[in-house]
């Protein structure tokens, strides 16, 4: 596992994109994609359901293999070294499920096991601990709520400490506190472990609390790309983030 | 604590619990312990039946003064045989729970929903699937390894039967050879779990590979119908000339009837056929090409929707 320690490359890209393109069934979903998220941000990546966020994403976790272009994650390619991508990225989807039949702590011992971990019981209690959620190791994943899943889904995407996260609209679904505890879990993420975020979302609200940077995908095309305080500054006469994004939705 | 595992076997002993938990794995040791007895006792019975009355035709021929009396019709034959009906039940019983077994062991995953949290972890598609097939042979290995156990200790016990320390290992040997024949099918179901697009397809394909194996085939190139084929004694004498038409079909197809590779195999073990041993290779390249389709398939699935039900 790499431990290099994520802050001290703050600044240097840890996402980067390049005429990244994707198609199937004949249609074009991705277009020609070009971007760059630096080490230690918290990148919004924005759009309609449908943009195209997910397939990005899905070709950023090695789950899908683009059509043409290249994805590059932690300096790795997506495709010639996805092992390595793997290594150092944790991946939350948008519908996460388990082994409903299994505990808590059987199914985040399988997927720390199968991340490489050295001492699973040691990660599990830490991360858990870092979640304050410690307490329900040993309850079946059947039994969790929503909330409770989103959690459980989280505790596996950091258990092996990745440098990057990807998060695929973590907050479908969740009630108002379950958003505003994971939006606090995915600040602390980034400010004391310094792991870079990737997160799919249409919630400009929690766009405008959380991120430092966002792109804006628009039928597969990226429309947009800039740190947030540069977005507000661009957009001076707006009174919210989502005033800019239908701005640059009807723009296009 | 717990001990550092490789990906590998993390996906094997996730494997086996599943089967635990989901009470598959204690139901088919459960019905083959069942057919072993079942088996066992049918054979003996048999035997036995034919041993008391063979005695009681020499004895009465001996009270109508004959001279001459015919040789047991069994005393040229294995005692193996007493085992040849645990061919027929995993020729047909057996094979359709390894479908099972395949079958359950990747749709489980697909409609968890739990793929994509696995390949975006350090494991890569061949080395799942090669994890996927140990976890299986394991536990039919397990399953095949309790029904030899049944079957060495009720020859041991069963009055009128003394088998040799080489039948023993022939009687392993026959048990080798099924769980060669059961990972066939499983692996089939694995396979066809992972290529077909809804559950319901996922099952049907296997089985039907299950039906042209096993009735299909092995009645195309040997002219026999399956209920005869399901004889092994029948089996194992020589087979009438039947004509063009099988001898062209036996060219072309035959080298596909995996059923008749088990069979072949399976009564050579018993001792009650010869030729068995060139059959035993095409069972071994049979697995070894289904293990390699089966993660051919998976590779080539490119989008994240094969990876869901």
């Amino acid at each position: 596992m790499d431990t290099t320690p994520n802050l001290i490359l703050s600044g240097q890209p840890i996402v980067e994109v390049a005429d990244l393109t994707h198609a199937y069934g004949g249609q074009t979903v991705l277009h020609s994609l070009n971007f760059i998220v630096p080490r230690g941000e918290i990148f919004g990546f924005l759009g309609h359901n449908g943009a195209g966020k997910t397939t990005t994403i899905s070709i950023l976790t090695t789950l899908l293999r683009q059509s043409a272009g290249t994805a590059r994650v932690a300096g790795f390619d997506t495709i010639k070294e996805p092992n390595e991508v793997r290594k150092r990225i944790g991946y939350l989807p948008e519908n996460v499920t388990f082994y409903d039949d299994l505990t808590a702590y059987e199914n985040l011992a399988y997927f720390a096991r199968l991340s490489g971990v050295a001492d699973v019981d040691e990660r599990i209690d830490e991360t858990l601990g870092f979640l304050d959620f410690r307490g329900v190791e040993h309850r079946k994943l059947k039994t969790f709520s929503k909330g409770m899943r989103q959690r459980i889904g989280l505790a596996q995407a950091i258990l092996h400490q990745p440098q990057v996260l990807f998060l695929d609209e973590p907050t479908s679904g969740l009630d108002p506190v379950g958003i505003k505890n994971l939006r606090d879990v995915i600040l602390r993420l980034n400010r004391e472990q310094g792991i870079t975020i990737f997160m799919n979302t249409h919630l400009l609200s929690e766009v405008a609390k959380t991120c430092t940077s966002i792109g804006v995908l628009n039928r597969g095309r990226l429309i947009y790309n800039e740190s947030l305080e540069k977005t507000l500054a661009d957009f001076p006469d707006e009174m919210s983030l989502e005033t800019i994004y239908v701005r640059m939705e009807e723009a296009v | 604590m717990s001990a550092r595992l490789s990906p590998v076997s993390a996906i094997v002993r996730n494997e086996l619990r599943a089967l635990t938990r989901e009470r598959t794995f204690t139901m088919l040791l459960g019905i083959f312990l069942a057919m072993t007895f079942f088996s066992v006792y049918i054979g003996w019975s048999t035997r036995t039946t034919t041993n008391a009355i063979y005695r009681a035709s020499v004895a009465y021929l001996g009270t109508q003064g004959a001279t001459h009396v015919p040789p047991n019709p069994l005393s040229g034959v294995s005692p193996l045989l007493i085992f040849d009906n645990m061919l027929i039940y995993i020729l047909l019983v057996g094979a359709l729970l390894a479908i099972v077994i395949g079958h359950r062991s990747f749709i489980r995953e697909r409609k968890a929903g739990v793929l994509p949290l696995i390949f975006a972890r350090p494991v890569s598609r061949p080395q799942y699937i090669l994890a996927k097939l140990c976890g299986i042979c394991l536990a039919l290995a397990a399953i095949i390894g309790a029904t030899y156990i049944v079957s060495a200790l009720a020859a041991v016990f069963l009055p009128a039967l003394r088998l040799t320390a080489a039948e023993f290992f022939r009687l392993l040997d026959f048990y080798a050879v099924s769980l060669l024949y059961l990972c066939f099918f499983a692996f089939v179901g694995l396979l066809f779990s992972v290529v077909a697009g809804s559950e319901s397809t996922t099952l049907f394909l296997p089985i039907l590979v299950w039906v042209a194996a096993v009735f299909i085939l092995p009645e195309l190139t040997l002219g026999s119908n399956p209920v005869a084929l399901l004889n092994p004694v029948t089996l194992a004498s020589a087979a009438p000339d039947q004509g063009q038409f099988f001898t062209v079909m036996r060219a072309g197809l035959g080298w596909l009837s995996v059923g008749q590779f088990y069979t072949q195999s399976g009564l050579n073990a018993l001792g009650a056929a010869d030729g068995g041993a060139a059959a035993l290779p095409a069972l071994f390249i049979y697995n070894g090409a289904v293990a390699w389709a089966a993660a051919a398939a998976l590779r080539r699935h490119a989008g994240t929707g094969a990876l869901t039900l």
